[in-house]
């Protein structure tokens, strides 16, 4: 176990190497620069063209980012070309609330997601196709529309949850929870579809398989078949889709905090995006990519947790 | 205990299953079939003949619509869990695919446990000795207790999974196209456990095949079984050397004799 860590960890290296370089030379395709942003529209050619030395935007896209590649290395994500503010700073200042999001939505779809496939797979019938409609109508409806009904529906008409922004737990757990429940409730309801499904689909085949028969004519009681044999069986499967919906959900993430108007790395990358802000996008991807690496790696754990075919090969 | 040591009993046994469209399917109609103490037999049939559900009823896995079963003079035609749990001290069962039957997040230890820890009434010494005997009974090695079911060959599983059945020590075992899935070579080794199995613990089997040849081995009577009703019964030498019904003779044409090749049943 020890040496699978340390081989993703090795592996990560390049994987962030590549990642940077990717976003570096992808931005350099995008026209306009921070220059002309910081300049504004009335500023003169002269100007803009010496803020841009200034920066060093002038210079070729590869020596741009040997800069910054010099600036990792020695332990910096740099400073933000607009506000001259660390990118680090912001970034740490804006994980906490996107992290709440994600790991929020992706525990309730989970959680959710595993009783409804749980309880779906023992009802005949109707359960079950509540459960199928319910999934394709979770894969249909867009995540900002739902957001935007959520709003409408709780905030506005019932005024049970606030509409936009964000509390930190440190500052009021009860209303960071409150903050938080209208964002995770629009970001999980794919994965607790997708989840659903998914539990469904794998307890039923546990279920059809003959040690589960060996149990039944043993005359074990249901209970424990689902929960100590046709759960677990059924947990490899489940594990891989939930961390495919963390990943999933961080991208979902950059549209949802910006609908609710949550400060988090998502409403920061769409604002770095749009004023050309280099290193602070170049330290949002930075960060995305460690935070999958992570996920991934946390996956892997639980594969060989819950799989012993894994644990020992 | 009734007459002669009759251990299992089944009579005009009729199982239906709700087919498509709510339509009746009737798999079983009006079967009949005893096992005597010690006594093995062989069931035999194409697939969709209504071999595998006459188990699976005895085992509570398949809806008695009439008709008895009844086991050491009690009747279990309909048994729920409780009495299912007691039942299983004297009835057990092992299933045709040796990958599947086994749980494959738990170890081999756990598994042969699991029916003595439902029973609630050992304690975890007297599980380990069990454990230990019953692989030793098998022919695998005690320390397969630690390992896991990934970790074994199809043969080896099967071995593993008529351990699971041998741990409460079982008067009968329903064996489910036992050997149906292994090689030729580990088919016949298994075969013989059971025949040695059945020899030094006078437990009774019945054995459901789709290969006579195979029942013939093992069995002492044999009963072919066809849409759901049985075309012939008898000795296991008569019905194979002699067979009476036309379907019986079928079979054994169909199969090359002497055994070569014996073809997965698809289900």
């Amino acid at each position: 176990m020890l040496i699978l860590i340390l081989k993703r960890v090795l592996i990560s290296i390049p994987l962030l190497f590549v990642v940077s370089v990717l976003v570096f030379v992808l931005q350099s395709f995008i026209p306009g620069d921070a220059a002309q942003q910081i300049a504004g529209p009335q500023a003169s050619p002269e100007m803009v063209e010496k803020l841009r030395e200034a920066l060093g935007l002038n210079l070729p896209v590869w020596e741009q980012y040997a800069r910054w590649l010099g600036e990792v290395l020695h332990g910096s994500l740099g400073t933000s070309l607009l506000n001259g503010q660390p990118v680090i700073d912001a970034l740490n200042q804006r994980l906490p609330t996107t992290l709440s999001l994600v790991i929020g939505s992706t525990v309730i779809a989970t959680i959710v997601g595993v009783v409804l496939g749980v309880i779906s797979s023992r009802g005949k019938g109707a359960a079950a196709r509540f459960i199928d409609v319910l999934s394709i109508a979770g894969l249909a409806v867009p995540g900002f529309w739902l957001a935007l009904l959520l709003i409408t529906v709780f905030s506005v008409q019932l005024g049970i949850f606030p509409a936009t922004g964000y509390v930190a737990f440190a500052d009021s757990p009860s209303e960071w929870l409150r903050s938080l429940a209208l964002p995770v409730a629009a970001l999980s309801l794919t994965g607790v579809t997708a989840i659903a499904k998914q539990t469904r689909e794998a307890m039923l085949d546990v279920q059809a398989s003959d040690f589960i028969r060996n149990l039944r004519a043993n005359g074990i009681p249901e209970s424990a078949i689902v929960f100590r044999h046709a759960l677990r069986s059924s947990a490899v499967r489940i594990v891989t889709i939930s961390g495919l919906l963390f990943i999933g959900a961080l991208g979902g993430s950059v549209v949802i905090e910006q609908v609710f108007g949550l400060p988090g790395l998502g409403t920061l990358a769409v604002s770095a995006t749009t004023s050309k802000d280099l290193p602070m996008i170049q330290g949002i991807a930075v960060y995305f990519t460690l935070i999958v690496i992570v996920v991934n790696l946390a996956t892997d754990i639980a594969y060989g947790w819950i799989n012993p075919k894994v644990r020992t090969s | 205990m009734t007459e002669t040591g009759l251990l299992l009993d089944v009579a005009d046994l009729v199982v239906r299953f709700r087919g498509r469209r709510g339509k009746q399917v009737t798999a079983l109609s009006g079967v009949d079939l005893t096992i005597r103490e010690g006594e093995t037999v062989g069931l035999v049939g194409e697939s969709g003949s209504g071999k595998s559900t006459l188990g699976n009823a005895v085992l509570g896995l398949a809806p008695v619509a009439s008709g008895t079963i009844t086991f050491a003079g009690e009747d279990i035609s309909h048994a729920r869990n409780r009495q299912r749990r007691r039942l299983s001290r004297d009835l057990q069962a092992v299933f045709q695919n040796p990958y599947g039957s086994l749980n494959p997040t738990r170890t081999i230890g756990s598994t042969l446990a699991e029916p003595m820890h439902e029973q609630g009434r050992f304690g975890r010494a007297e599980i380990q000795r069990r454990i230990r005997e019953v692989l030793d009974q098998v022919g695998m090695p005690a320390d397969s207790a630690q390992r896991y079911p990934s970790e074994f060959s199809g043969g080896q599983r099967q071995r593993i999974a008529i351990a699971r059945a041998l741990v409460l020590s079982p008067r009968l075992i329903i064996c489910d196209e036992p050997v149906s899935a292994l090689d030729l070579s580990i088919q016949a080794q298994v075969l013989n456990l059971l025949g040695d199995l059945k020899r030094e613990l006078g437990v009774s089997l019945l054995f459901i095949s789709h290969d006579l040849a195979v029942v013939r081995y093992i069995a002492d009577s044999i009963v072919v079984l066809k849409h759901g009703e049985i075309v012939e019964r008898g000795p296991a030498a008569q019905v194979y050397d002699n067979p009476q019904a036309e379907y019986t003779q079928r079979l054994l044409a169909a199969a090359p004799a002497p055994v070569t090749h014996v073809p997965f049943e698809s289900r």
